[in-house]
């Protein structure tokens, strides 16, 4: 018999996937079994982790089994896009997400190259969306690496991107047991 | 100089490293004298209530993770891959260019060529590893050549790119479709700068490194002649070739032909895996390092996996088993008597552990046969961080919409076959219509372009 989904991960791109899952492997035991549900391709990835959200809160609400959702800011940011998730609940019929949910929403603004360039040293503003991307996706370790060591030390490099810090409390209030 | 890394986790739980020398690989028990040594430096008879157990016995270091690689072993072959095959006149497959990735799923119609390229990489192997003639079973033999063309004549190219060496392997066969026989009318392994081996009309031509003409040697057109040169210091380019070609598996798992007794360790995995036990036996006893890693990760997706067995039956014969521990009863189970999907996971996973870090290039048919819904996904998932890290690469053939939906994106290449005949090669997300869709539902439509 095989092992349940542990975690389930919703995501735009490869890129996104690949950061969460190791960042997730790392910072949480026992994620290996997890579930990983991907834009099909380029164009309208925003709208594909849109329209899948309300299902997937709602079958956390029926297992239990955390979700971990990666949506890009783009240039609406944190709060637009939490409001754009919960009205996509309101319009499925299901409630938005509650205090209680075990569900972490990371808003990366612009996008998670922002967030890698930005792992990498270099000083970043989240209005610009020309950062470099990576040749290969699983180039992302180091910056998983740099990210769990700040979270284990409780604090990001200053200044740091808004959205991260976001994800970051997202991750201790709704994540971390 | 230091050849040998000893991992191993630390009392505090931090991952440590030490080099060590040895002319062999070490054993569990050096490497425990070596993490004794490091740890406690000085005199090592130790209070015992001060440092704990001042003598760890070797299930202890193994309770740390212990784990014994050579060094730039574990890179080993990282850089090394196939980057284009160029195939025409064999069965289906005309003028067809297919190119690599790290990682590449190749999906289509029936019919359209996936299995076919399996069929070449296999064929190439056989032949470059002297275990097979020209016109031997499954090599090119006379049946092979496209049946809608009249040419007798066929082509193979291999591009491969061997830590940053780009070469290219050419092989013409000719075929005398009356009578189905079949010979190698050329040969050749060349770099951009010049040739490194050529043959032709019962000749062949050794080249150095540097290109210049070394040996030259009658050979026989039924087999590969470049098959047949021995390793020397000046024709390492071509020796790495070889070694890299040993490397590739070409495999489609049929579970229920896996023979459970294994009578010989067998390096090489034989198409369709009967011999799975033999290669596991070989393979866990190379590397006895890499089953730890290989049961924890049977342990994650086969519930009660302990481990696996091979127990003495008889002069040389071992039966392979596997060992369940559920609810706190331990049982054992002949490979045979297992179903047909546990034996097709613990050889997938077999196939990403035991190979990692070794320069293996994985080539699989229909991977996802035999597996659980709930199976498929974690060992691509596994699969892909192993690509271009512990497996330089892998290409696998498939209809099913789990592996479509997760690797097609990036990954997917569709074959499909125009008018003329000629087998054509997209880019999944560019060759289908339905943006929004999932791509196994575009597929499942049949919306291709």
């Amino acid at each position: 018999m095989s092992r349940r989904v542990r975690l389930v991960l919703l995501c735009e791109d490869v890129q996104q996937e690949t950061f969460a899952r190791r960042f997730l492997k790392r910072a949480i035991t026992q994620v290996e079994i997890l579930r990983v549900e991907r834009a099909p391709g380029k164009g309208a990835a925003e709208q594909f982790v849109r329209e899948r959200f309300p299902p997937e809160l709602r079958a956390h609400r029926s297992s239990r089994i955390p979700l971990v959702v990666l949506i890009d800011g783009d240039k609406r940011g944190v709060l637009h896009r939490l409001a754009a998730l919960d009205q996509a609940c309101r319009s499925a019929d299901v409630p938005p997400r509650r205090d209680g949910d075990r569900v972490l929403i990371a808003v990366p603004t612009w996008n998670i190259e922002t967030w890698l360039a930005y792992l990498n040293g270099a000083a970043v503003d989240e209005g610009k969306k020309d950062y470099p991307r990576l040749d290969r996706p699983r180039d992302c370790q180091r910056h998983v690496d740099c990210l769990y060591d700040m979270c284990r030390q409780r604090a990001l490099r200053q200044p740091s991107p808004p959205s991260l810090d976001a994800a970051c409390d997202e991750y201790r209030s709704r994540l971390k047991q | 100089m230091k050849n040998w890394e000893i991992h191993y986790t630390t009392k505090t739980g931090g991952e440590q490293v030490l080099a060590m020398e040895s002319q062999e690989r070490p054993t569990e028990e050096m490497a425990a004298m070596h993490i004794r040594n490091a740890e406690m430096p000085g005199p090592h008879v130790i209070p015992t209530t001060e440092r704990g157990d001042p003598n760890p016995t070797v299930t202890q270091l193994r309770k740390k993770g212990i784990k014994i690689t050579r060094i730039g072993e574990a890179r080993s072959g990282q850089h090394s891959s196939i980057k284009r095959l160029y195939v025409d006149n064999y069965k289906c497959l005309v003028n067809f260019e297919l190119p690599l990735q790290e990682l590449t799923l190749l999906v289509g119609p029936n019919g359209v060529g996936k299995t076919c390229v399996l069929s070449v990489m296999f064929a190439l192997r056989r032949l470059l590893l002297n275990r097979a003639k020209i016109t031997g079973s499954r090599i090119f033999n006379g049946w092979t050549p496209t049946r809608w063309q009249t040419r007798s004549i066929q082509v193979f190219e291999l591009d491969v790119e061997l830590e940053s060496d780009a070469l290219r392997y050419r092989l013409e066969v000719q075929h005398d479709r009356p009578s189905r026989r079949a010979e190698i009318r050329s040969e050749q392994l060349t770099t951009n700068e010049g040739p490194l081996f050529k043959y032709q009309s019962g000749e062949a031509q050794l080249y150095r490194d540097d290109h210049s003409e070394g040996q030259r040697f009658p050979a026989e057109p039924s087999e590969s002649a470049l098959a047949r040169v021995p390793p020397r210091p000046d024709n390492t380019r071509l020796t790495r070739f070889l070694e890299f070609m040993r490397k590739v598996i070409v495999c489609g798992l049929y579970p229920a032909g896996f023979r459970a007794e294994s009578r010989a360790e067998d390096a090489e995995l034989n198409r369709q895996a009967s011999n799975f036990a033999d290669w596991y036996r070989h393979m866990s006893q190379e590397r006895q390092d890499l089953v730890s890693d290989l049961t924890g990760a049977l342990r994650e997706v086969l519930e009660g996996f302990k481990g696996i067995r091979m127990e003495k039956v008889g002069a040389g014969t071992r039966a392979m088993s596997v060992v369940f521990d559920e609810h706190g009863v331990e049982y054992q189970l002949r490979l045979r008597t297992v179903s047909d999907g546990q034996r097709a996971l613990i050889a997938l996973y077999s196939l990403l552990h035991l190979t990692a870090g070794q320069g293996y290039t994985l080539f699989l048919d229909e991977p996802d046969n035999y597996l659980a819904l709930a199976e498929i996904q974690p060992w691509l998932i596994a699969l892909a961080d192993a690509c271009g890290d512990t497996i330089p690469q892998a290409v696998l053939c498939s209809h099913h919409p789990e592996l479509i939906d997760y690797l097609g994106p990036d990954r997917g290449l569709l074959l499909q076959r125009e008018a003329s005949g000629v087998t054509v090669v997209k880019p999944l997300t560019e060759a289908t219509l339905g943006e929004g869709l999932k791509l196994s539902e575009r597929i499942a439509r049949g919306w291709q372009r």
